[in-house]
């Protein structure tokens, strides 16, 4: 299925000896080369057969060019044929099969036909590697791979496990995700470390950011300065730092971020051979699925994960309740965006998200943790205002955030009202208050 | 009894201290008291009667700080001081003012605290003196700022030149009470901080406490009136019947 091309080198026959170039990406013409001056000095007969299973203007020009020469040049023993036939009739794919064979007479004398050959062969093989590269582009051909991104990097590394491992494209892009994602586990097994501290720590640092809030609402500088400065240290002596959490979504928000990109650009060039490297009902990784399961699987997975709570259950005491709606909501909002990725960015995803939910229910196996050295988690602190509603929360960091904007601006507002006052015509003010009934006298006569 | 003696007690606690520091006045009296003894209260047989101190010695510390508890303990003699009465206070926290006095005479600051007892205010780094502080083993010096009498040390200063001016309390054409520079007749802004206390920067700004009520919650009218005595609605709550005949009476 997979399998878009096919370069034998035959060099007896029987095929005794035979070079197999498959699926390359490239045409590796020099390899080529290299065998058939081998089978030369051996005085063997060399065929070389290219199977292609997508018919290819491009190669079928590059036949008959190789024909055109053959007829020419009479004398050299090089022969070719296309064959256009479908390789397996219920498949419904047909093929072009070039065969091209170089003919050593092995009891003629080799001197005239090491000068002719090589000429010969030469010629074959560029024909042959311009006709494959048509069918078979390289990623520089497609305008994608490019060697001073990491995205580049991401998909050049995608293309040779592809191409040297003989493996499905999917399978490729599995395999690399497994691969990153185990490489990035002691820093999931460290993320986890902090994250238990953290909670052991929680109640009084959220006692600290409570008051810190308080004063910061009541416009309070001083008490601010005193709140977040015992913080600080209480912080430091625990050995809390809010920035080990955040290692392993910096480590792993790049790398994601290189594959979506890099699977997107080799499925919207496209890869041609990706065409065909999908599974199941994922057949073409360049398009997007048409049934939806594969976003959907994503989506599924990614919510157990935060349900089971993997990299963000552990916080969810210090973040409030609203945090376990947003995080709910993750999943379900990035639904209708996955529909239309291609499948092979949804593969990556879908696989990424799968290693996460196995790395989260193996951690729960009973004494893993304590293996690994991760400390038990403390049971998640209190809410101190768990009193509130969802909307009420929501309601009052609203009027919050509005008392804190107003804040700021009173800081300023006196100087603006006294330079305006002077640079303002003047307003006429009264000695008495002219809004309140005055008794008036009548003149003494 | 001297015939002026009220005079002495004309200045109690300021009403600025009273607002800024947001304390109910009971708490105040209560707090600032120095009670040698008292008749107990409630029984008709004793008379009012308290002996105790009666004129406080007011300066930086305030009413009920312990500080001023220890200044002003009973048999403390401190250094009597002569108090100009000022009709209407016009130097409030915020305020731009103009140091007339001392090495700082000329420059300009803002009002940053106010002792209404002592008519005295607190220029922001304004005349300063270094004082001597010693603190593990330490030695600090300390700028700090002494107080300026706003009768005759400071000045508001007029918004159009930015020269120190005399001011009055006059009135807005909408009844509101303002302090007009009495040179160009411009209006001196009162400042937003001026609205400060302890507890909120504006009385929109205060933030409810666990304790305090929700103003939504406060305007809300739960009473619901009914043609029933106090008693007779706790019956019907409880669900008493009441089937006792009262006895009769007879009036002659």
């Amino acid at each position: 299925m997979f399998r878009n091309y096919r370069v034998l080198l035959r060099t007896s026959p029987l095929h005794k000896r035979s070079y197999r170039f498959e699926n390359h990406s490239c045409f590796h013409s020099q390899l080529l080369r290299q065998g058939i001056q081998q089978s030369n000095l051996l005085n063997k007969q060399c065929t070389i057969v290219l199977r292609t299973l997508s018919t290819s203007p491009g190669l079928l020009q590059a036949a008959e060019k190789i024909l055109e020469e053959s007829a020419k040049k009479a004398t050299e023993p090089v022969t070719a044929s296309t064959v256009a036939s479908p390789v397996k009739p219920s498949e419904g794919t047909s093929s072009t099969v070039l065969e091209a064979t170089t003919v050593t007479p092995a009891a003629d004398s080799s001197a005239a036909a090491s000068v002719a050959q090589p000429l010969s062969s030469d010629t074959l093989i560029d024909t042959l590697a311009v006709a494959v590269n048509s069918v078979n582009p390289t990623l520089q051909d497609l305008g994608i791979g490019k060697t001073t991104t990491p995205v580049g990097w991401v998909q050049i590394t995608l293309d040779w496990l592809h191409t040297s491992c003989d493996l499905p494209w999917w399978l490729t892009i599995v395999i690399c995700t497994c691969v990153i994602r185990t490489v990035l586990f002691p820093i999931y097994v460290k993320n986890q470390i902090n994250a238990a501290n953290m909670s052991k720590f929680m109640p009084r640092t959220q006692e600290l950011n409570q008051e810190l809030t308080l004063a910061r609402k009541r416009g309070d500088q001083l008490e601010v300065a005193r709140v977040s400065q015992e913080l600080h240290n209480y912080m430091k002596e625990h050995g809390i730092n809010p920035l080990k959490s955040m290692l392993l979504p910096m480590v792993q928000a790049p790398i994601f971020l290189c594959f979506f990109l890099g699977l997107r650009g080799m499925a919207n060039a496209p890869v041609p051979s990706m065409r065909e490297g999908g599974l199941f009902w994922f057949t073409d990784l360049t398009v997007a699925d048409q049934y939806y399961l594969l976003p959907l699987i994503t989506s599924a997975t990614l919510f157990l994960t935060l349900e089971l709570g993997a990299e963000f259950g552990k916080m969810q005491a210090g973040m409030g309740p609203w945090m376990k709606y947003i995080l709910r909501a993750v999943p379900v909002a990035l639904f209708p965006f996955t529909l239309h990725f291609p499948t092979a960015v949804c593969v990556y995803w879908t696989t990424t998200n799968t290693f996460s939910l196995v790395q989260v229910i193996v951690l729960k196996i009973p004494g893993l943790k304590d293996k690994l050295g991760i400390p038990a988690v403390a049971p998640a602190a209190k809410k101190l205002d768990s009193k509130k509603t969802f909307v009420e929360e929501v309601k009052s960091s609203w009027s919050n955030m509005k008392v804190v904007q107003e804040l700021k601006e009173r800081e300023r507002i006196d100087a603006i009202a006294f330079a305006r006052a002077g640079r303002e015509a003047p307003v006429k003010t009264y000695k008495y208050d002219p809004t309140k009934i005055r008794a008036v006298r009548a003149k003494k006569a | 009894m001297r015939l002026y003696h009220f005079l002495s007690d004309v200045k109690q606690v300021g009403k600025l201290t009273k607002k800024i520091s947001n304390l109910p006045d009971s708490y105040i009296q209560r707090a600032m008291e120095q009670v040698e003894w008292k008749t107990p209260r409630g029984y008709p047989w004793y008379q009012k009667r308290t002996v105790g101190r009666k004129k406080y010695f007011f300066d930086a510390d305030r009413p009920w700080s312990i500080d001023f508890k220890l200044r002003n303990e009973i048999g403390k003699h401190n250094k009597p001081y002569v108090l100009e009465p000022v009709k209407d206070w016009s130097f409030f926290i915020g305020d731009r003012v103009e140091v007339l006095v001392g090495k700082d005479k000329g420059k300009q600051g803002f009002v940053v605290e106010i002792f209404e007892e002592r008519n005295w205010v607190i220029v922001e780094g304004l005349n300063c003196k270094l004082k001597k502080q010693e603190a593990a083993g330490k030695t600090f010096h300390l700028q700090e700022e002494q107080p300026l009498l706003v009768t005759r040390e400071i000045s508001h200063v007029d918004p159009v030149d930015l020269k120190p001016c005399k001011t009055e309390w006059r009135y807005t054409e909408s009844g509101e009470k303002v302090r007009v520079s009495m040179r160009s007749g411009r209006i001196i802004p009162m400042p937003k901080k001026a609205e400060a206390t302890v507890d909120y920067k504006a009385p929109s700004l205060y933030i409810d406490g666990e304790k305090d009520t929700p103003s939504a919650e406060m305007v809300k009218i739960t009473f619901e009136p009914a043609l029933k005595t106090f008693e007779m609605e706790i019956m019907e709550e409880m669900g008493i019947q009441e089937d006792r005949v009262p006895a009769p009476s007879y009036w002659y």
